[in-house]
């Protein structure tokens, strides 16, 4: 790298040296707006690095020759030039509006001014993702942009998280926003396994984009604005746009951006440190771990009490020749466990440009070692584009990005012993876990014992040493990809142009699997291979027409085809026993076990032709209109064939009633309705009729499908309707938005759970509908402006309301569950009820209790629903001189989130609320029959450890049910940028230094011990859960980025 | 500009298939076959059906647990009557989804390949399947059970299945007698291919299904067993018994070994009722006296010796989590990976023919009972390992019997020893003889005083095929409870 700079460096010099010998002279002058002189506003002479800020007074001075051009430009306004005449003196009046020349990436990258949009897109600044940044792309959204709702799995390195936009609108679809990155779809599906029964995520597909290289987001949140994506739109559409060398006028930019940041847990449940392993309070002794003392097989923490000078002989009395050890608290066991994860960002890129070509490259990387030992995930990527005018009417362009994902180790979540967090649940808190971690010099558990052979643990019986575990169970991760696309267009003549554009989305993936000998789940030990590859090639045509009908009416015109054509291979092994240990290879099977070896080809394709085109009225009018069909070969061939319309538009009041020079700078109002579809889970080959082939030791074996095929199906359909309106006023300082949307889901496919007596468990059908209704607000408003400070306030806010309005013939469909808890959608009801059993109330709504213990109910019942009520962010944006502050606030309110956490953290007396009455005994809170058909309040006493395993725990799902509602500080940073002054006369344009932190603190949760914003994975049937979360990650650092 | 026009001509090229031509084909899996020949699914209908039943979720924190020959030390709610109610829509899932649904097609496929030996296999199969199913819920869908196009079938009465049942029987005894078509050993896990042995055993299992609703209402069974003695196609050795020969490594092993050694799941004990009985000259006169009292060789291969050398079994619903290592785990044969998951055995046979015997169902009287008590107690003793021990056992004048009670309470209760590891099997046939006389647990779920009668019925039903759930249940004496009453209940 150093050479590039070199030569950068030289270059530059070289260019100052020649602008010396030129003819210059000193040009003064005045920059002012509307309301008086403007502070601050940029001035240089375009073409050249030379430049200069407005003083105070909107005065400035700047060297340059006659002929030159100025370019003036300040945040919130319209860029201004002015050519260097034979005067000294220049005064410029700038105009407010840059916002009403924004310019909004739409469907299939069209590019809109922000006028002509007919529904809500928010977008967001690459700037705001490359400081305080986030590992997974996706997460950066999270309280940015109104009706985005992001949910972060966990905090383990590489974890997955989800998105969704105004709202599920499909029962067994994944429901989250489709990524197109330039122009190319790109695939976001996390192939993780991890479900509430244990398993490794994987990164969703978008965490692989580098923020260094992200322009803008823009999220097209309904279905109107995505309506080109036809049966791929259902549930809206993230368009990314890279940066790329158009606009520069020459060798012009080389950026450096270097992120060191450290992280540590945010949220680790609040123990108790008052009593020890134990199922009884008597007595301690460790023979084995594995039930051979006493109480050292159990994994709960109702033992003798700590810190009040008994010994017992202990799982680390090897040390001192098996006698007893002090028996006393570690209230930092678990903390300690985890380490400070470090995360470390460079990106390097170079971009150039001229009017006929331009071109950006960039190469990136980074390293992340996770909080939990053992743990890391490195990302390598490099990325080009360029674009050139081949002719006079032809020109082409090419982008290609190369992203390499790995990870030597990423940690098991849920309920596994193989997560560590598991044993800090069911646990002895009298063990200082980190004395585990030197396992190489701890002797091996006893014969017997379920860990036997393996490293010393403080049980033997239920759990590993935890660190043994992520030092030898390794889960490996490598993928490589590429996207790209090429397009050649051809300007036929001012009206009339055609582009041919050919998309490439490809990967290839391994990930690796060991389980060592001994390991609890797996004492033969066990290796796995998962070898996986894909691609989509979208090919496409459009051709466009542009007619300025009269000097009032203005129309475009595309049609276009495009033809999708996807291949997914997988091909794995994995063997269920090692027959020499520590050794991972296929070829080390077991003698006398069987493989699982199996491979898959899955195609699909799209096929569709469609047309949308564009009417204007005097620049204020607008009305859009599209329509796709679409063939899907998922469905069946006589029913494959969909249309999917959509008509928008807009009308710029403020143009029309002539605002212009009020308080009101602008309002449009716009509104739209489409329909699009969607095929839910519903998957190649579904409607096939099949046999499974099963090897096993006996030989091989058939069976037939529990899923009955159907070929009747047809796509999903969701119809949404916008209407919103944009105003700005008092100088564009302040800003809102606001828009009211339906979406109505429909012929949602099921593979409907029927009863298993009629031979199958689930049959595929179009059966359910959804509908979500809500509201999306942003308000912006500059509370001041001056040369030296300006503070921005913007605030966002969401409300959806979800209902699963029909489920046909069903009463529920379960999306997954632990336990005795299950997420089910119901009619009537938002997606994602909790179901499980509830306390049995009197009529005053008193848990009932018998002998002392709480009556539960037989029958389950919903319990809550994982649905928030609304979801908002706020951010505050503070500029003084060189300095700059800003902060986001994320809030997600309502919805309720199961925790197993604290349903075995109770039962396993680990929990700081199980100490309440360990000496006196605990009275429940509620009644007891009075013997006479009435009730009086509950006076029995019971003991505390029956009271919390009869109360908490697998057999009662509503003592584990909270409100997941959270307000995080999510982010803040401070950034100096070194002043232009400062940087006059070297190769350094810009220089900014950053302090950044992300996920500062929960300012606000209901939900005990945990972050409730969790997840096992990002799928459907795995949010609102919680078991042995791996803390999510509360990280700060700093931020270097140099241009140069 | 030529050239221009070629590129675009070569751009649309890549659009040339029509939008669905080839859809169809593009939409046919290369991954899974179309056909397959009978046979294939004859195997995995076995093992899912064994590992459903022997699962330790299932058999054995339901089954041996409810039957009392095994108790937790840790984490015992199911044996304390507070079960999993995901373990039990497991066994509904997998017998009619799995078992019963593939034995269909089996039959289908059979039918159409000509084999009518396969064809009756399927039947034995699913008759079996029908009545663990009747036996541990009550009435269950049958005559529409697993019938195309049906989401949601009725459920019948246990009269209706248990006729059913035997019809299923009859028919299969009639297909096998004169069976055609190869069996390939490599697919029968039971009988390597020996379609005699399947013809025993309809036989021999109608016979357990008469037996079993022998003393329910309106019902005489007396000539049809008679019938079946006559007929002399009855198991007569263990090399007649019904089993799946488990595999040395998992998945592929006897599921308590997988949920026990392999799964490392130690709390699994056996029970005090077992080892020392339940007698009480007072309070439980007609307890059973318990291994130990018996002189019973099979203590200890069902049980070993605890830390301290001795067997001691944890009394049924009672925790001992400090200290795992003072009570007795299952015998080493019991934890073996290659145990037997037995379907229906010799002894078991025997055990049932000394009952008919003694009341009467068939010729011979009490002294016939003896006699197949004893072959009965041999042929377990055979089983485990120690067939060279039973004549000095049978000796023993305690052992015997002379009079019908006196027969009824031995019979049962060597019938339940015997079953020992049959965790469902052993539960059942406990329900419908009342020997040996087991109370509730200790710490039982609150409201539950009598050793459950019954599972819960498949937790989705009561969404999924509501209407007939809730007719179902309302035939029930107490509702879709543990406790209600089945039909063919002593």
């Amino acid at each position: 790298m150093r050479s590039k700079f070199k030569w950068i460096f030289t270059l530059l010099i070289a260019l100052s040296m020649q602008l010396s010998f030129a003819q210059e002279k000193t040009v003064t002058g005045v920059v002012s707006d509307g309301s008086g002189p403007l502070p601050g506003a940029n001035v240089v002479v375009q073409g050249s690095k030379a430049g200069t800020q407005t003083d105070v007074d909107g005065k400035y001075s700047i060297k340059a020759k006659a002929g030159d051009v100025l370019v003036f430009s300040f945040v919130g306004m319209t860029n201004t030039t002015a050519k260097v005449g034979a005067s000294n003196t220049l005064n410029v009046k700038m105009q407010d509006g840059v916002k009403l020349e924004e310019v909004v990436v739409g469907a299939l990258g069209v590019k809109r001014k922000e006028k002509a949009v007919g529904y809500a897109a928010q977008s967001i600044k690459g700037s705001t993702l490359t400081e305080a940044r986030e590992s997974n792309l996706v997460n950066a959204l999270s309280g940015r942009v109104a009706g985005v709702q992001v949910t972060n799995s966990s905090g383990a390195v590489g974890a997955s998280s989800r998105i969704v936009l105004r709202g599920n609108s499909s029962i067994t679809g994944n429901n989250q926003a489709l990524f197109v990155v330039d122009g190319v779809p790109f695939d976001n599906t996390s192939y993780g396994n991890s479900d509430s029964g244990g398993g490794r995520d994987l990164p969703n597909g978008a965490a692989s984009i580098s923020p260094d290289d992200i322009e803008s987001m823009t999220v097209l949140k309904g279905p109107n604005a995505a309506a080109l994506y036809g049966i791929r739109a259902s549930n809206g559409v993230i368009i990314i746009t890279t940066k790329s060398g158009k606009g520069k006028k020459s060798l012009s930019v080389a950026s450096f951006n270097s992120n060191i940041t450290f992280s540590d847990p945010l949220v680790i449940p609040d123990f108790q440190n008052s009593y020890g392993q134990g199922a009884t309070s008597d007595f301690f002794q460790f023979v084995d771990g594995g039930g051979n003392g006493y109480n050292d097989g159990v994994d709960e923490s109702w033992g003798p009490a700590l810190d009040r000078g008994l010994s017992f002989v202990q799982w680390d009395s090897f040390k001192v020749g098996g006698a007893p050890l002090p028996w006393i608290s570690h209230p930092n066991n678990v903390k300690d466990f985890y380490e400070t994860g470090v995360a470390i960002t460079n990106n390097l890129s170079l971009s150039a440009g001229n009017e006929d070509a331009n071109f950006r490259m960039s190469i990136g990387n980074s390293k992340e070692t996770g909080m939990v030992p053992f743990t890391d995930f490195k990302k390598f990527n490099v990325t080009m584009n360029g674009n050139i005018k081949l002719g006079e009417k032809l020109s082409s362009g090419v982008s290609l990005m190369y992203m390499n994902d790995k990870s030597d180790n990423l940690p098991i979540a849920g309920y596994n012993n193989e997560n560590a967090a598991q044993q800090f649940i069911w646990s002895a808190r009298n063990v200082n876990f980190t004395d585990l971690k030197d396992w190489r010099n701890l002797p091996l558990a006893a014969v017997g014992t379920a860990a036997e052979g393996t490293p010393l643990n403080w049980n033997t019986n239920f759990q590993n040493n935890p660190y043994w575990v992520l030092e030898t169970n390794t889960n490996t991760y490598n993928r490589d990809r590429v996207t790209g696309s090429t397009f050649l267009t051809y300007q036929f003549n001012s009206a009339f142009s055609a582009t041919g554009k050919v998309m490439l989305d490809h990967y290839s993936q391994l990930t690796t699997g060991r389980q060592a000998i001994g390991t609890n789940s797996a004492p033969d030990g066990s290796y796995g291979e998962n070898s996986l590859r894909y691609s989509e090639i979208n090919s496409e045509i459009i051709m466009s027409y542009k007619k300025q009908l009269n000097s009032d009416f203005n129309l475009s015109l595309n049609i276009g085809a495009n033809q999708m054509k996807r291949i997914r291979t997988q091909t794995y092994g994995s063997i269920p026993g090692l027959e020499l240990p520590n050794f991972y290879s296929l070829s080390n099977i077991k003698t006398g076990t069987v493989a699982t070896v199996g491979n898959q080809y899955v195609e699909t394709r799209i096929g569709s032709v469609l047309g949308f085109g564009q009417l204007s009225y005097k620049d204020y009018i607008f009305v859009d209109f599209s329509g796709r069909n679409d063939w899907a070969s998922v469905l069946p061939v006589e029913n494959n064939s969909f249309f999917y319309p959509a008509v928008s538009g807009s009308v710029v009041l403020s143009e029309i009633l002539g605002l212009k020079d009020t308080k009101i700078n602008y309002l449009k109002i716009r509104g739209g309705w489409s329909k699009v579809g969607g095929t839910g889970a519903l998957g190649a080959y579904n409607l096939n009729n099949v046999y499974g082939l099963t090897n096993n030791g006996w030989g091989n074996q058939a069976s037939t499908p529990n899923t009955q095929y159907n070929p009747n199906l047809k796509p999903e359909s969701v119809v949404g309707t916008e209407f919103g309106f944009d105003l700005n006023g008092f100088n564009n300082r302040l800003r809102v938005a606001a828009t009211y949307y339906t979406k109505v889901s429909s012929d949602l496919l099921v593979p409907i759970q029927v009863s298993a007596s009629s031979g199958y468990t689930s049959v595929w059908d179009n059966v359910a509908n959804m509908e979500n209704k809500g509201i999306e607000l942003q308000l912006g408003v500059t509370v001041l402006k001056a040369k030296d400070f300006s503070f921005d306030v913007d605030l966002n806010f969401a409300k959806n309301r979800n209902e699963v309005t029909s489920l046909g013939v069903l009463d529920s469909y379960v999306l997954g569950g632990q336990w005795g808890a299950t997420i089910e959608a119901r009619p009537g009801n938002a997606y994602g009820d909790i179901v499980g059993r509830g306390f049995e109330k009197d009529p005053s709504g008193n848990i009932i209790y018998v002998n002392g213990m709480p009556k539960i109910e037989s029958t389950k019942k919903v319990l809550g629903n994982i649905t928030p009520d609304w979801t908002g962010g706020a951010s505050f944006n503070v500029r003084y001189k060189d300095f700059d502050f800003s902060t986001l606030i994320d809030a997600k309110v309502g919805g309720d989130v199961h925790s197993m956490t604290y349903a075995w953290g109770r039962y396993a007396g680990v929990l700081e609320e199980t100490l309440i009455g360990r000496e006196t005994g605990v009275v429940g809170n509620g009644v007891m029959s009075d013997g006479a058909g009435g009730f009086v309040a509950n006076n029995v006493v019971v003991g505390a450890k029956a009271f919390n395993q009869t109360s908490y725990g697998n057999t009662i799902e509503e003592s584990a049910i909270f409100d997941a509602t959270y307000i995080k500080l999510r982010s803040l940073s401070l950034g100096y940028s070194l002043p232009k002054k400062w940087l006059k006369g070297t190769f350094v344009e810009d220089f900014k230094f950053s302090l950044v932190a992300r996920n500062v603190a929960i300012l606000f949760k209901n939900a005990p011990h945990i972050d409730p914003e969790t997840g096992f994975s990002s799928a459907n049937g795995e949010q609102g859960q919680e078991f042995g979360q791996i803390p999510s990650a509360r990280s700060y650092g700093f931020n270097i980025n140099v241009k140069f | 500009m030529k050239k221009i026009s070629i590129l675009f001509v070569a751009l649309i090229g890549l659009f040339s298939a029509s939008c669905d031509k080839d859809f169809e084909e593009v939409n046919t899996t290369p991954n899974n076959p179309v056909a397959v020949p009978a046979h294939l699914m004859l195997g995995n209908i076995v093992r899912i059906n064994q590992n459903v039943i022997y699962g330790m979720q299932q058999g054995g924190d339901m089954g041996m647990c409810w039957a009392q020959h095994v108790s937790k030390v840790q984490y015992n709610d199911e044996e304390r009557y507070i079960p999993r109610r995901g373990a039990i829509d497991a066994i509904w899932g997998t017998l009619y989804a799995s078992v019963i649904s593939d034995a269909k097609s089996m039959y289908t496929l059979a039918e159409a390949e000509g084999n009518t030996n396969i064809m009756g296999i399927s039947l034995v199969l699913q008759a079996n399947a029908f009545q663990i199913l009747t036996d541990l819920y009550g009435p269950v869908p049958f005559t529409e059970a697993c019938v195309s196009g049906n989401l949601k079938p009725a459920y019948d009465s246990q009269e209706v299945v248990y006729t059913g049942i035997l019809s299923m029987l009859t028919q299969a005894e009639t297909l096998l007698a004169s069976g055609t078509g190869v069996v390939p050993a490599s697919s029968d896990l039971v009988y390597a291919g020996d379609a005699s042995k399947w013809r025993k055993f309809a036989n021999s299992l109608k016979f357990k299904a008469l037996m079993r609703i022998s003393k329910a209402p309106g019902q005489s069974v007396s000539a049809q067993l008679q019938a079946l003695v006559n007929a002399g196609q009855l198991f007569s050795s263990n090399d007649d018994s019904a089993q799946l020969i488990y595999l040395p490594a998992q998945p592929d092993s006897n599921p308590i070994y997988e949920t026990v050694i392999f799964g490392t799941r130690s709390e699994y004990k056996v029970t005090s009722v077992l080892i020392a009985g339940n007698y009480n000259p007072t309070s439980n006169p007609n307890g059973f006296k318990g291994l130990t009292v018996l002189n019973d060789d099979r203590k200890a291969v069902y049980a070993q010796k605890n830390t301290s050398g001795a067997y001691v079994g944890n009394i049924p619903g009672v925790e001992n989590p400090g200290s795992y290592g003072a009570f007795s785990s299952l015998g080493t044969k019991y934890l073996d990976p290659t145990l037997p998951g037995v379907i229906l055995s010799n002894a078991q046979v025997q055990f049932l023919l000394a009952e008919a015997a003694n009341e009467g169902y068939i010729t011979g009287g009490v002294t016939a009972a003896q006699t197949y008590y004893f072959r009965g107690i041999t042929a377990n003793y055979e089983f485990n390992g120690i067939g060279g021990l039973a004549a000095a056992y049978t000796a023993q004048v305690s052992l015997g019997f002379a009079t019908q009670v006196g027969g009824r309470q031995k019979i049962a209760e060597q019938s339940w020893i015997a079953l020992f590891g049959q965790g469902f099997e052993a539960w059942t046939e406990y329900r419908r003889t009342g020997f040996p006389v087991l109370s509730a647990v200790t710490n039982a779920a609150p409201g539950v005083t009598v050793v459950p009668t019954r599972l819960y019925f498949d937790s989705t039903e009561v969404s999924l095929n509501k209407a007939n759930y809730t007719a179902a249940a309302a035939t029930l004496s107490g509702g879709d409870v543990l406790t209600s009453r089945l039909w063919w209940m002593n």
